[in-house]
């Protein structure tokens, strides 16, 4: 719990909170906003993946399709249906928490790592081909124009607004998920159920032998991991205003995001978001030098894997507190 | 130090330095921007795009420019890359207005999706913006469903309806003409899966089916896919009179005639869009004697004008000039244009003076119609279909431009 | 359907499906022997294309020679890659996930520098055999038999080379217990290298035979390995004759799925018959005998 979690991780997600708070009124530049809310919204959507993937230590790589799931979910349902996104966003999560439950059926029956990957990595596929062959509904790559931003929020005097161009209003909106989400996870995953993730990480056949219901604590788990996600994706859907297949389920995403959590650190509750903060950071340094944006992707995935298997999350100081931990986590293969 | 700040900080810091790096710096000439396609399959475009957008601001800036006023206002051209996607298009375009302050938007240069992402960000941050090559409908739609929020916004190039009247009209005149035959009035498309191929297969489907005919059907694949042998087997069976194929790769227009020629289908065949790039005819003379193909808007050979174009093209860079080239140079110059004779840089003013543009460009009349997309036709930018006639290619309708009768 | 299309769609799904059989027991060869899920598998492809590219049209040498070239050019690549860096890893305790996520990253940072060392444009490779075949009214280009008859050879040539000679038993047996080969003298490290070198072969095979109809880009390879992964699973994870096997099976699915379903549903068909047989046989269609 410890390595996973740090020693103070409510003070770590309130110094988080507090550091994001001002930022609306500092009167920064828009373009600076815009990359501070994609930043959170991708934190959120790594966290969300790392369940699964850190802390249950199911090794899927399909959790681009949740995302696109939910942001289509939402969107559609937004545009055709006249509902609020205030509404849809939660129901972009909940249908990605279903579509989570049902690949999670399939994969409940194997145990070997491959086939986890490789049935997630196709369930991605089939949902990016279907959101880009139902031209009718979605309008296939042309892209799915017309998603209604979030309905304005009037305190006082003052509206606030929402969706691109609103640059304020999004970070507000995008803050309060990423904080939300993060102290929702931590109430419960710093109880038994996140004990429960790595029990079945660490030891499955133990964690079984002790009675711990396997195919239903997975599931659940696999639901939670696609409705965050799911959100994630809505909220991003409601900002950008714009959606295509490949764009949001295509393999870029996937090596996005496994390259922040990669960075970030595995396993680790807050690596992700290191990871994303770094990434995007990055990338957006290296936009003069698109062509090297995904080399670098690469290359960073590598070399964290060699020499920080951990991430940066996992990366000590030299000077500070001894060394915390350190029992490795064993592998269930 | 805790555990939460070495990376963090570490982080915080990359991120400020990624955002506040470069100063903005002291404002004299007015900047315009432009995204597209830098990097991903479609570079090689957006990079023709970059050149032709240059050249024009380069002109411009060294006294080659066709100016309207006497003092021309000196201009500052950075583009950045959206790598073919809508979300990165946006991210790039607000870099642009927030960073380089720029007071006109290019963009974008190709992608029809990531136009209907950027023109959101006209009524939102107050700039005009003006695409370059999409050609999408649903562009012009967009703009005809709220006139006033998309006042700013113009699309330099036609209504993928062009295509779709082009190519109806030429065959309409071929079936009167006895040329083809239109045999039990059947036509199928294969075409690749972005808006390019699929608005292109809707309205020529559409025109054609207002004629009684009947659509077989409509094969997508991906972009850049190469074996087309399942479809031609499907396609065999329903016996169409016509094929349509559209392709933005030109290795996949390559491969689709090559394999048409190797099954013999008896069909007329007719290219949309990937014939326009170079290494097709250099690749696949063998075998695409007598394809017919839209649009022969720019070509080296026939038209002097173009040859000249190029030359400059091939003097300045190194490369020969292509269609895309020249058409984004003349994008630029309207948008010029409308700065010039605006006399300031109020968005309004130079939307006005975007309406009001009727230039004569080296791809043809760049006049606005009502739906804020530039016209198509034999008296603005020309859509002439063309035929490969001994390896060599020939415009063939319409009459008024033909270089040759139809084989 | 008439008989002709019926015929055409069997041909299409088997040489489709041949490059699948190809590109998919190469991945099985090496999960078989070494347990390694390679997701660069498809940049050996690729490398094999420009390597064609390279020896055939810029340097003009006849094709068998430049065939040869390619061949023994990705075998050494694979092997490079396979002590570089997959080798380091296979200590940790958590490889497994440690090899996926390192051949994740080295195949997207293949992809952007060929990117960035080629360009992006898709370069064309003539064909190697011309003419088409006429039989009654089924027309098929002696180019795509060849990729048949040859990956058929190159299958059968591996085949032979693992259940009939002293290397196959090495591997074999490395395959089953390390340890244990390791033991009675078999130097496992060196086995898993020589296995990686194999599977690029076949990689490399494929991307010979369909460089002419697919050209040669650095996106070339990426399409083919969830493929390939497919077939993989579908034949039973390791098993080279399953794999084989299921390869041909999936491109005949393929095919007249596109003649049934329109063309852009073809993969999902293909996903989602991946994803039922998973959840009916999770050993796989073609379970049995390993590598």
């Amino acid at each position: 719990m410890l390595e996973v979690f740090g020693r103070r991780p409510y003070l770590v997600l309130l110094v988080m909170a507090l550091l994001l708070a001002p930022v609306p009124f500092l009167q920064l530049n828009d373009y600076i906003v815009h990359v501070l809310t994609l930043f959170l919204i991708f934190a959120v959507f790594a966290t969300g993946w790392n369940i699964t993937l850190g802390l249950l230590g199911l090794k899927t790589l399909g959790h681009h399709a949740f995302f696109a799931i939910g942001a289509y979910a939402s969107a559609l349902v937004s545009h055709y249906f006249g509902v609020s996104p205030w509404i849809t966003m939660w129901l972009g999560a909940l249908i990605a928490a279903v579509a989570g439950i049902i690949i999670g059926f399939p994969i409940l029956r194997i145990r070997s790592m491959p086939h986890v990957a490789i049935v997630t990595l196709a369930f991605a596929e089939i949902v990016r081909l279907v959101f880009a062959n139902l031209k009718d509904i979605t309008r296939g790559e042309l892209g799915f124009w017309g998603i209604p931003p979030f309905n304005p929020i009037g305190i006082g005097d003052t509206a606030i607004r929402f969706g691109l161009g609103n640059a304020a209003g999004s970070f507000a909106l995008a803050a309060v998920l990423f904080v939300g989400v993060h102290l929702i996870l931590l109430l419960l995953l710093r109880g038994r159920c996140g004990l429960t993730f790595l029990a079945i990480r660490d030891a499955e056949a133990a964690a079984e032998s002790l009675g711990v219901r396997l195919a239903a604590w997975k599931l659940f788990a696999f639901g939670i991991s696609a409705a965050v996600v799911g959100l994630s994706g809505a909220v991003y859907a409601h900002y950008l205003m714009i959606l295509t297949p490949t764009s949001v389920a295509g393999p870029e995403m996937l090596i996005s995001l496994l390259a922040m959590i990669i960075v970030g650190g595995v396993g680790r509750f807050f690596g992700p978001i290191y990871g994303a903060l770094l990434l995007t950071a990055t990338s957006e340094l290296l936009r003069d030098f698109g062509d090297y944006r995904m080399l670098l992707y690469g290359a960073l995935i590598i070399v964290f894997v060699f020499i920080a298997p951990a991430g940066i999350a996992g990366l000590k100081p030299r000077l500070g507190r001894k060394p915390a931990e350190a029992t490795k986590p064993v592998e269930a293969v | 130090m805790s555990r939460l700040s070495f990376p963090a900080l570490l982080s915080a810091g990359l991120l400020g330095a990624a955002l506040l790096g470069s100063p903005a710096y002291a404002q004299e000439e007015i900047s315009i921007g432009a995204v597209g396609p830098l990097t991903g399959p479609a570079a090689n475009t957006g990079k023709d795009h970059r050149q032709g957008l240059d050249l024009a601001v380069k002109d411009w800036n060294e006294g080659r420019g066709d100016y309207v006023s006497k003092n021309p206002p000196k201009i500052k051209f950075a583009m950045e890359d959206t790598s073919g996607k809508p979300e990165v298009a946006i991210s790039a375009a607000q870099r642009l207005i927030t960073r380089e302050g720029i007071k006109m938007l290019i963009g974008d240069t190709l992608h029809s999706h990531s136009t209907l992402a950027l023109m959101e960000l006209a009524p939102q941050y107050n700039l005009p913006i003006l695409s370059a090559e999409p050609v999408s409908s649903a562009i012009a739609d967009k703009v005809l469903s709220d006139e006033e929020r998309y006042k700013l916004y113009w699309k330099g190039n036609w209504n993928s309806s062009g295509y779709g009247t082009a190519v109806h009209d030429f065959y309409k005149w071929a079936f009167d003409n006895k040329t083809i035959d239109p045999g039990s009035k059947k036509i199928a498309f294969v075409v690749e899966d972005t808006d390019y191929g699929i608005a292109n297969a809707e309205k020529i489907g559409e025109l054609f089916e207002g004629d009684g005919w009947s659509v077989t059907s409509t094969e997508t694949v991906p972009p850049a896919t190469t074996d087309f042998y399942p479809q031609l087997s499907k396609l065999r069976e329903a016996a169409p009179d016509v094929v349509v194929s559209v392709f933005t790769v030109a290795n996949s227009g390559i491969a689709f005639v090559r394999q048409l020629k190797e099954q013999a289908l008896e069909t007329s065949h007719l290219a949309i869009y990937y014939p326009t790039k170079p290494e097709f005819l250099e690749q696949a003379a063998d075998v695409a004697e007598g394809t017919y193909w839209a649009a022969l808007t720019f070509s080296s050979e026939l038209n002097p004008e173009h040859k000249a174009f190029s030359d400059r093209v091939e003097a300045e860079y190194g490369n020969p000039g292509t269609y895309s080239t020249a058409h984004a140079y003349c994008v630029m110059q309207v948008a010029l244009r409308a700065i010039d004779a605006a006399g300031s840089t109020d968005p309004d003013a130079i939307a006005e003076q975007l309406k009001n543009t009727d230039y004569p460009c080296v791809v043809g009349r760049f006049k606005f119609d009502k739906d804020h997309a530039v016209q198509s036709g034999p008296d603005f930018i020309p859509v002439p279909v063309a035929q490969i006639q001994k390896g060599k290619n020939q415009i063939i309708w319409p009459e008024n431009v033909a270089t040759a009768k139809p084989q | 359907m008439s008989s002709t299309q019926f015929i055409e769609l069997v041909l299409n799904g088997l040489i489709t499906g041949s490059i699948y059989a190809l590109v998919g027991s190469g991945i099985a060869l090496v999960y078989g022997t070494t347990r390694v899920l390679n997701f660069a598998h498809g940049e050996l492809m690729m490398l094999a294309g420009y390597g064609v590219l390279l020896f055939s049209v810029t340097l003009g040498w006849p094709v068998l020679l430049a065939a040869l070239a390619t061949i023994l050019l990705v075998m050494l690549l694979g092997a490079i890659i396979q002590r570089v860096t997959i080798a380091p890893l296979m200590k940790r305790e958590d490889w497994a996930f440690n090899v996926v996520a390192v051949t994740i990253g080295l195949s997207i940072f293949l992809q952007s520098a060929a990117q960035l060392i080629w360009g992006e444009q898709f370069q064309g490779v003539p064909y190697f055999f011309s003419g088409v075949a006429v039989i009654g009214d089924v027309r098929m280009p002696w180019q795509r038999i060849a990729i048949l008859l040859v990956a058929l050879a190159v299958m059968g040539l591996c085949a032979l080379v693992l259940f009939r000679t002293r290397l196959g038993r090495i591997i074999r047996a490395t395959a089953q217990d390390a340890e244990a080969a390791l033991a009675v003298g078999i130097p496992s490290g060196l086995v898993h290298t020589a296995v990686f070198s194999i599977s690029a072969a076949l990689a490399g095979t494929g991307a010979i035979l369909l460089s002419p109809l697919v050209t040669v880009s650095p996106w070339m390879g990426a399409s083919y390995l969830l493929k390939g992964f497919a077939v993989v699973i579908l034949g039973g994870l390791g098993s080279f004759g399953g794999a084989v096997a299921a390869g041909f099976l999936l491109g005949l699915i393929e095919s007249f799925s596109v003649s049934f379903v329109s063309s852009e549903w073809s993969n999902v068909v293909a996903f989602v018959f991946l994803i039922a047989v998973i959840w009916v046989r999770p050993e796989g269609l073609f379970a049995g005998r390993g590598a």
